[in-house]
């Protein structure tokens, strides 16, 4: 450390293409950075001031425009492998696919919310998104503080008996509805969130089936009229979308679900710009009419058929695969907390 | 003395505050939580005497309150100052005015919030004019060009952080500008040939 800059960087950066955000240990506290590409916010936090830590176990995506790219040199690698059938593009194929599933790991698994509590606040660290990062810096940042204030004994009644029963008291006077659900509520929110979650697997089961019945309609060998699997097409959008509205509606107040709920806003998103897309792209191509197609409006709109489908298909597995792991932590959580 | 859910702002359960690092459940949203505590969780707060600050006969008082005892002097301006003005920053004392006064002067870095990256807006604004075929680069390459210069000097970022994109921006920009010259040059010789009689 020079006196220059008298700070090293912790573990765990968040680096988007407009936003960022770092975490540095200084001399006597730490400082967080967030900011823009053109501007930086600092907050300083006194070692001798932190009361706690608190990491909050959830699903986090980080930065959307590393998806983005992502899934453009996905999409990208599929047409070039598809056209060329080129080893450099399948094998970049599969290096891209295996990128999009060990970040799909740590968004849905190994991802936290990390937040400093002090006397007079509680602040999100935004540098922090993924667990093992969180471990890391509070590890380190526990042999510095324990300097400022001194150890705490692993078993804190020995020495703070007094104030655990204070806490304790507070505990038990709490209202009803506060802290402490009562039994009946216990049971409407089990039944409810059960009842969210079935309908938004269904949801996405239609939305999986749906993309593979895309793939299949982009291949040359249908069997049936355009104006049928278009109709089918319909049915099954409004299906899909009708599912996950309804699920919305059940696990919408759950927050333990957020970002289930986030990702079924996102699924429902992409689906009206894929019908918009579809539709743009049918009046845009054909002119709204058969006799005005361009040559190539077949093999266009395959290609498409097939991005989109498979787009559709890596969304509805993502849900499915954020269902179960929301499930599963919420009934930890709701049989932890009897 | 409360821990707080950051997902429902709920207070947690005594059963966080058994051991200095604890693994659980919110008992109100059910959020998965790991705690780690520290000392100054258990500490009791101070609390300030009002009595204790008023200033007893013969004592030095506050140069901002007249009767609130003096406890330290502002070591710019040698001022005397209550608890209440007291502020230290990198171990000094200093008086709220020497502290605004110094903020005008240049900034304290220890208690600076926010800084405007100047190095990365010239970047940007001599990068992106070469995607849209460098003609936005006649307006953005003087900002650019005087963004550099003024710029050079003033701290970018506390944290660690080179003069790069400074010099990438300039040479991007003169690279933009060298173009520019080249096509109108171009321009105007061709014109020129064909005006020329065969």
């Amino acid at each position: 450390m020079t006196p220059e800059f008298p700070y090293v960087q912790l573990p765990g950066a968040y680096r988007g293409f407009l936003r960022k955000a770092s975490l540095w240990e200084g001399v006597d506290h730490i400082l967080s950075v967030k900011g823009t590409r053109f501007s930086e916010e600092y907050r300083r936090f006194y070692y001798q001031d932190i009361q706690a830590f608190i990491v909050e176990k959830r699903a986090r995506g980080g930065s959307l425009g590393w998806w983005i790219v992502l899934f453009s040199l996905l999409s990208i690698a599929l047409g070039v492998a598809a056209r060329t059938d080129s080893p450099v593009a399948w094998a970049a194929l599969i290096v891209m696919l295996g990128s999009i599933l060990v970040r799909l790991e740590l968004s849905l698994r190994r991802s936290c919310r990390c937040s400093i509590q002090t006397a007079v606040s509680r602040e999100v660290l935004p540098g922090l998104i993924r667990q093992a990062a969180a471990e890391a810096v509070i590890a380190r940042l526990r042999e510095r503080i324990a300097a400022e204030q001194g150890e705490l004994p692993d078993q804190i009644p020995a020495l703070e008996e007094d104030a655990i029963a204070a806490v304790r008291a507070a505990d038990a006077a709490a209202p009803p509805g506060s802290m402490a659900l009562d039994e009946a509520d216990r049971r409407d929110r089990r039944a409810r969130s059960r009842r969210g979650v079935n309908l938004a697997t269904t949801g996405f089961l239609v939305l999986m089936i749906n993309s593979v019945f895309i793939l299949w309609f982009a291949s040359p060998t249908r069997g049936f009229t355009q104006a049928t699997m278009t109709w089918i097409g319909y049915g099954f959008v409004l299906a899909e979308t009708t599912l996950l509205l309804l699920a919305l509606r059940e696990i919408a107040w759950i927050k333990v679900m957020n970002s289930l709920r986030n990702f079924m806003v996102g699924a429902l998103a992409f689906t009206g710009l894929r019908i918009l897309a579809s539709l743009g792209l049918a009046i845009g191509l054909t002119g709204g009419g058969v006799s005005r197609r361009p040559l190539n409006y077949i093999v266009f709109m395959r290609y498409y058929g097939n991005v989109s489908g498979i787009l559709q298909f890596a969304f509805a597995a993502a849900g499915l695969i954020l269902i179960f792991a929301k499930w599963e932590s919420y009934r930890r959580g709701e049989s932890s907390s009897k | 003395m409360l821990i707080f859910c950051p997902n429902c702002n709920g207070s947690l359960s005594a059963r966080f505050l058994e051991r200095a690092s604890v693994e659980g459940s919110c008992p109100t949203c059910a959020t998965v939580l790991g705690v780690t505590l520290f000392p100054a969780l258990f500490r009791p707060r101070t609390k300030i005497d009002a009595q204790n600050l008023q200033t007893a006969e013969g004592e030095a008082s506050c140069y901002e309150h007249a009767n609130k005892r003096a406890v330290a002097v502002c070591n710019r301006c040698g001022r005397f100052l209550c608890a209440l003005c007291e502020v230290a920053v990198d171990a000094k004392v200093w008086c709220p005015n020497c502290l605004n006064s110094g903020q005008s002067g240049g900034p304290i870095q220890a208690i600076e919030r926010q800084r405007t990256l100047y190095d990365s807006i010239a970047l940007a604004l001599a990068f992106f004019p070469a995607l849209l075929f460098f003609y936005p680069s006649i307006l953005t390459a003087p900002v650019v060009i005087f963004l550099s210069i003024r710029y050079w000097k003033k701290p970018s970022s506390i944290i660690p952080r080179g003069k790069w994109r400074f010099v990438l921006a300039l040479l991007i920009v003169l690279a933009e500008v060298g173009l520019v010259v080249l096509a109108v040059f171009a321009i105007i010789f061709s014109q020129r040939m064909a005006s020329v009689p065969k």
